[in-house]
């Protein structure tokens, strides 16, 4: 099973009607800004300037606060101010669902728990360092899903077993993926060849025997799967996240020395998941 | 019945044949694109009962190739078989008309009730 989004889980269990869904997304879009959105609200900047640090933003592929500042249309203060607004005025889920009495509070209580229950992943331990850096969950919550849609479709056990190790000269596939929007994440696996065939004779229910074009599309399309999953997870609340289709790159192309490496074990073999937040 | 699958991971083309072939969905003709805009082109010369359409892909991604898709043939049935069922994602897809969202990793059962609710 896939890790939907809330909505598209009550949609499935014909709890809400796909017009209904529309309209609770809809009005969730209106009431939850980007920042900006607010920006141009508050009269900070102009829709001109907005347009500018957004198309600078692509370009750049930086954050809007980090382009704003840099293009001195708005300072660190404006934008601590932003984001908090930001954060008073979301709007939930449950609360539109509530609001335009598409649900009562029971069932979206008993909705919700059934929900969180099938969407639940485990809790993943992290070193200090890296804790200090995950202060939104992202790399624990991108490890639970990654691991959970690992067992699901390899159905294989996966272990974290190092974070950041110095002997990694590992060669092989890589795959990698970036999330962008509210959430910058680029997300990459270089899995031994023997869980690479793994991955793939799952995935395709095909014996595969040597790392060929069609195993180098599987690794690509199960990255795509994960990191969709992920996105799913981390979108949840009105946060606006897009994915780039994923690539496939030679491992002395990758720049292994910005991402944080986790080492997993499986009973396959080892594989190295990459992530630059 | 004629399916046109539209996803840059050609194991997906593979797979989904695959599948359907094995649950006694044999009586298929099937025409493949890669790309949003190759899906866009083949949507009208092939002239699909059913389009199964990828989201994330190069060139046109799936939501602007369903809207052209739609724009040309408002009756097109299309279901969006993506990893990334965000919220906008799913509702835009849905808005637009397209006829369900399946979400990736799919189940056979998933897929085979859907193609066999478009036939």
């Amino acid at each position: 099973m896939a890790i939907k989004f809330f909505g598209h889980y009550l949609l499935d269990n014909n709890v809400l009607t796909a017009q209904q869904l529309t309209q609770a997304v809809e009005y969730q879009s209106l009431k939850n800004l980007t920042l900006g959105e607010l920006a141009v609200r508050e009269q900070l900047i102009t829709m001109k300037d907005a347009q500018k640090i957004n198309d600078k933003q692509r370009s750049l592929d930086k954050r809007f606060g980090e382009v704003s500042i840099a293009l001195e249309l708005l300072d660190e203060v404006q934008i601590t101010m932003l984001l908090k607004i930001q954060k008073e005025e979301k709007v939930f889920f449950g609360e539109v669902l509530l609001l335009k009495e598409f649900i009562n509070q029971e069932t979206l209580d008993k909705e919700l728990s059934t929900f969180e229950e099938l969407q639940k992943i485990e809790t993943v331990e992290l070193d200090d360092t890296i804790e200090a850096l995950d202060k939104d969950n992202i790399i624990k919550e991108t490890i639970g899903v990654f691991q959970k849609l690992y067992s699901r479709i390899v159905h294989d056990h996966i272990k974290l077993i190092e974070i950041n190790t110095t002997s990694n000269n590992a060669s092989g596939i890589i795959a990698l993926q970036k999330m962008r929007g509210d959430i910058h994440l680029n997300f990459a696996i270089q899995p031994e060849d023997t869980v690479a065939l793994a991955i793939s004779q799952k995935f395709l229910k095909t014996d595969f025997e040597k790392i060929d074009e069609m195993v180098i599309d599987i690794i690509s399309e199960f990255v795509n799967v994960v990191l969709g999953n992920i996105t799913v997870k981390l979108s949840k609340d009105g946060v606006r996240l897009d994915l780039t289709p994923p690539i496939s790159i030679d491992s002395e192309d990758f720049k292994r020395e910005e991402y944080i490496s986790f080492l997993f074990s499986t009973t396959q073999g080892n594989l190295y998941l990459y992530l630059k937040v | 019945m004629k399916i046109l699958i539209v996803d840059d991971a050609k194991l997906i083309h593979f797979m989904v044949k695959k599948i359907l072939n094995a649950n006694d969905l044999t009586e298929i003709e099937y025409a493949d694109a890669f790309d949003g805009e190759e899906g866009i082109e083949k949507a009208k010369s092939f002239q699909p009962d059913l389009i199964l359409l990828d989201v994330v892909m190069p060139k046109k991604d799936g939501i602007e190739a369903l809207k052209e898709i739609k724009e040309h043939n408002k009756a097109a049935n299309v279901i969006m078989v993506s990893s990334l069922g965000t919220d906008e994602k799913v509702s835009e897809a849905l808005k637009l008309g397209a006829s369900a969202f399946i979400q990736k990793p799919f189940d056979d059962d998933e897929l085979c009730t859907h193609v066999k609710n478009a036939k």
